[in-house]
């Protein structure tokens, strides 16, 4: 069962590495948030998938955190990039 | 010997997989920047979900019912199924968000006819 | 700024919505930077903040409970006092209003996620045909629609529905008059929705129960 793991995070990894050539050429600013928002959500997977392969279950708390910070990171630059500024006070 | 478990286990696994990188191939082959958020927020998140169930599956069925563990070992599907639902929720509505942050800062729509940007 | 104007349409406007005196007083003292997202329905809170800090507080402590798994002193003395402390900061985020009829709602609710589960499994093959295809047939356009739903639960889930069937993604939502705007991806999809309109009735199923009747003239006041 731990070689299929293995295999399915290389997987991973390569889809990993075609969003990376999509923030590279993409033209325009949203067109590689969205790449960014593609390997953050890649990240949480191959961090529970890693979390199973070593055997530390600290990994599944972890990648939910991280779960998150992407979503709020994403929604902040989609906010600044919309208005010109985070937070209107 | 391959138990029933884990046959679907590796289905679900291999779903996931392929849904993945059908939306990964979907952002570069796709022409506009609408149409590559089709492609990432739909079958991503189903991608994930699907993996994710097939790790909660495995370890329901290998972890969680031998009786001498320990209560932290036996709660990861709960921590699992949080997981899922949050992504459910959240993965919809940051492709939302950036696509109204485009369509509102003046992004034109790709039609047919055109070329690529 | 936009998020003053809005509290201030509602204090000229409307005050005729079934309103209690303590729910009332309860909303003036806090209306401050947040109001202007959940009075758009004009249902007040019955129970005032009282009911609100209880329901925040016990579902933080639910949350904390079940991912620590550890039950001694010490464990369960910090969840309770991290709890209490959010819970008082916070807890007009997660209970706005105390909608009508909750219980009949959330069991059609539930209904509804179940056949939402089975379309989104059976329909994303449709999004990878399309970009497999060697000729990638796809074919951009942008739809409105007006819908009769008014409060932000509804409106929130029927923008996710629309996200998650492929062929579909919600742009922007006009919370007065209901109206989306949608960027679909060819033709068909873009039929599902204005001109069958399956999801839109089965989400009206859900969340609009008692005294309406569909396919003619949708009333306008609706609770949650």
């Amino acid at each position: 069962m731990i070689k299929i793991f293995l295999a399915v995070g290389l997987l991973i990894a390569l889809t990993i590495l075609l969003a990376l050539c999509r923030t590279v050429l993409g033209p325009g600013v949203f067109n590689r948030v969205a790449a960014i928002n593609v390997i953050g959500t890649k990240t949480i997977v191959l961090l529970v998938i890693i979390g199973y392969i070593f055997e530390r279950p600290l990994f599944f708390d972890i990648s939910l955190l991280y779960a998150l910070l992407n979503f709020i990171g994403t929604l902040a630059f989609a906010k600044y990039l919309e208005r010109g500024e985070v937070w209107s006070g | 010997m391959i138990g029933i478990i884990e046959i679907i286990v590796v289905i679900l696994l291999a779903a996931g997989v392929f849904f993945m990188l059908t939306g990964a191939i979907g952002l570069l082959r796709f022409p506009d920047f609408y149409t590559r958020l089709h492609a990432t927020g739909k079958c991503d998140t189903l991608g994930e979900v699907l993996i994710i169930a097939g790790l909660l599956l495995h370890h329901f069925f290998v972890y969680s019912s031998v009786p001498g563990a320990e209560l932290s070992v036996k709660l990861v599907p709960v921590k699992l199924l949080f997981l899922i639902v949050f992504i459910f929720l959240a993965n919809p509505t940051a492709t939302h968000a950036i696509m109204k942050a485009a369509y509102n800062t003046g992004e034109k729509p790709w039609k047919v006819g055109e070329e690529r940007k | 700024m936009k998020k003053g104007e809005k509290v201030e349409k509602r204090k000229k406007g409307e005050k005729s919505r079934g309103e209690k005196s303590r729910g009332e007083r309860g909303k003036e003292g806090k209306r401050g930077g947040e109001g202007g997202g959940g009075e758009r329905e004009g249902v007040e809170r019955k129970g005032g903040k009282g009911f609100g800090i209880f329901v925040t507080f016990c579902v933080l402590f639910l949350f904390w409970l079940l991912l620590s798994g550890i039950f001694d002193a010490f464990h369960v003395g910090a969840g309770v006092i991290c709890s209490v402390i959010v819970a008082l900061i916070s807890h007009d985020l997660l209970v706005r209003e105390r909608g009508e009829k909750v219980l009949l709602k959330s069991f059609r609710f539930v209904i509804y996620l179940g056949w939402e589960l089975w379309q989104i499994a059976l329909a994303n093959f449709d999004v990878a045909y399309r970009v497999l295809h060697p000729r990638m047939p796809i074919d951009p356009l942008i739809i409105e629609f007006d819908t009769p739903l008014r409060s932000d639960f509804a409106l929130v889930t029927l923008a996710n529905s629309i996200t998650l069937t492929p062929g579909t993604i919600t742009i922007s939502v006009e919370p007065e008059r209901g109206r989306f705007l949608v960027h679909a991806i060819s033709k068909k999809p873009a039929d599902a929705l204005t001109v069958e309109k399956t999801m839109q009735n089965k989400v009206a199923d859900v969340f609009m129960v008692g005294g309406q009747e569909k396919g003619g003239e949708w009333k306008n006041d609706m609770a949650a």
